[in-house]
């Protein structure tokens, strides 16, 4: 089962902490949501899960290894794949076949071909293998950085503001995508925008480094008050049930622009 | 001011772009399509970054044959922008060429970090140990500094926390009210909700220019056409006639 266990991790680049006392764990298949504002840590805690960044406060423990065991780093990248913000700046080899086949090169795996072609293939981008990455469309770059990621198989998957450049159809896309082809992974995804955090198993907000509230979409989501806490704008819905409010209507909680439209249609 | 683009195409080996005239006055103007629609390329057109295969770019009837004057213009990532090693350096690197007396740097200087919430404390830092998003602020900011007439913003919402989504807000109004041109392309349909005119690109041409509520089919849209209220893509009059709405019913 993997795991992730975040252990009073402290971290400072050397101008104050950026995460402070951080702690937390998340196991089994599921996916969580890490939502902040800009500067919350987010970033850097990715880094430090995957060992990018050196951790020298606290603890992290990736399916029970610690990511300060410089012996066993290798390990824990192997069962993590990364998907940054910019497809474009992931791509290292000129054509998409070589580029999907670096990880698994890299980790000595054998049937490179094999596992080149399934994982194009489950992103539908097989007709594009001698394509130059760079030429691809937003939505195929994106699919094609998916690709990279499903040949290493990894336990843990870290979506660091992944799929943000696309529009709201392809974002939705993507998310189906990867909630399918992933569903039995622990899946975490870094994000500043609640909307995108509707739909995960659980959600955790970051505040200036700390962690201040981690429970369902629902009860972190729901709450104006945290949200604004950590700067983050709250999804539609709450925006606009907090905007009536202002105007004197009260409507009960609603989270998905679906049970607004419900709630409204009660007014007879 | 106006900025004309006429029967303009070009073609290279990854994206093209096929006979587009549009003129845009001033007001804050969308262009929004999907994915490789060749929005960005129709901002470089416009902003006169690249020149057209054919047809021409022009500024009151005047062919504009190299940068436009007077324009600045935001990139998707921002922070590329950057350059100078300290962030003072860096946004006021234009004015300082551009021959203004030091007072008058300052000043702009000073407004521009304040709007974008740099503090004083990071004016001779390195703008490349900010926090991402206060790089992408501080770009923006040597861009802001110059006031430009033109103002291009390529996907200007991508990463934005609440605060900075709501200074982008300000920005924008505030660039409407003294009649500047903006042109933002942005795949977000709130964004170009707020806009006065939205330009869709499909595959290179343009597949409709009009009000954003005649075309957008963001929340804000799709709210306000189920509940029957006027159909807009304006958040403030969405809530407006919600209120409406509910006023005089009762919740059952």
């Amino acid at each position: 089962m993997p795991s992730i266990v975040v252990d009073n991790i402290s971290f400072s680049y050397g101008r104050g902490d950026v995460l402070s006392s951080l702690s937390f764990r998340a196991e089994g298949s599921c996916h969580i949501s890490i939502l902040g504002s800009n500067g919350s840590g987010k970033s850097t805690l990715v880094r430090l899960i995957d060992g990018l960044l050196p951790l020298r406060r606290g603890d992290i423990l990736v399916n029970g290894i610690s990511v300060k065991d410089e012996k066993s780093i290798r390990e824990i990248r192997e069962s993590i794949a990364i998907i940054f913000q910019d497809p474009d700046s992931q791509f290292v080899s000129p054509v998409l076949e070589e580029d999907t086949a670096f990880g698994p090169e890299n980790y000595e795996m054998e049937n490179i071909d094999q596992i080149v072609s399934r994982s194009l293939s489950a992103v539908s981008l097989s007709d594009f293998r001698k394509r130059v990455p760079q030429t691809l469309s937003g939505g195929e770059k994106e699919r094609a950085q998916i690709a990279g990621a499903l040949a290493v198989n990894p336990d843990i998957v870290l979506l660091d503001e992944s799929f943000s450049m696309l529009d709201d159809d392809g974002r939705k896309e993507m998310d189906a995508l990867v909630g399918d082809i992933w569903k039995e992974r622990l899946i975490i995804s870094i994000t500043h925008s609640a909307d995108q955090a509707i739909n995960s198993d659980r959600v955790i907000l970051l505040s200036g480094g700390k962690l201040i509230a981690d429970g369902s979409p629902r009860e972190v989501l729901c709450s104006v008050s945290l949200l604004r806490k950590a700067d983050v704008r709250p999804p539609f819905a709450v925006r606009v049930r907090e905007s009536l409010k202002e105007r004197g209507i009260s409507i009960p909680p609603v989270l998905t622009t679906g049970e607004l439209k419900e709630v409204l249609w009660n007014f007879r | 001011m106006e900025l004309s683009l006429s029967h303009a195409s070009l073609k290279r080996d990854t994206f093209h772009l096929s006979d587009i005239s549009i003129s845009i006055g001033a007001g804050l103007t969308a262009i929004t399509g999907k994915s490789g629609s060749g929005k960005t390329t129709l901002l470089s057109l416009l902003a006169g970054l690249i020149r057209p295969d054919e047809g021409k770019l022009s500024l009151d009837g005047k062919e504009v044959e190299g940068l436009l004057p007077s324009c600045g213009i935001i990139f998707q990532h921002p922070e590329r922008q950057l350059f100078a090693s300290t962030v003072i350096e860096d946004v006021s690197f234009a004015l300082r060429r551009s021959g203004l007396d030091r007072d008058e740097i300052v000043s702009r200087c000073e407004k521009v970090l304040s709007l974008m919430d740099i503090g004083k404390e990071k004016w001779n830092e390195s703008p490349f140990f900010l926090s991402g998003g206060e790089r992408r602020r501080v770009a923006a900011a040597g861009v802001l500094v110059t006031e430009p007439s033109f103002l291009f913003m390529d996907e200007p919402t991508v990463g934005l926390d609440s605060a900075s989504y709501e200074r982008l807000y300000g920005i924008l109004d505030s660039y409407r009210k003294e009649s500047r041109c903006v042109v933002i392309v942005t795949h977000d349909q709130e964004i170009a909700g707020f806009a006065d005119r939205v330009i869709v690109l499909d595959d290179g041409r343009i597949s409709a220019d009009c009000l954003p509520s005649d075309i957008l089919s963001s929340d804000i849209v799709r709210l306000s056409e189920a509940l029957g209220i006027e159909r807009t893509s304006d958040y403030n009059k969405l809530v407006s006639g919600i209120e409406a709405f509910c006023r005089g019913r009762k919740w059952n």
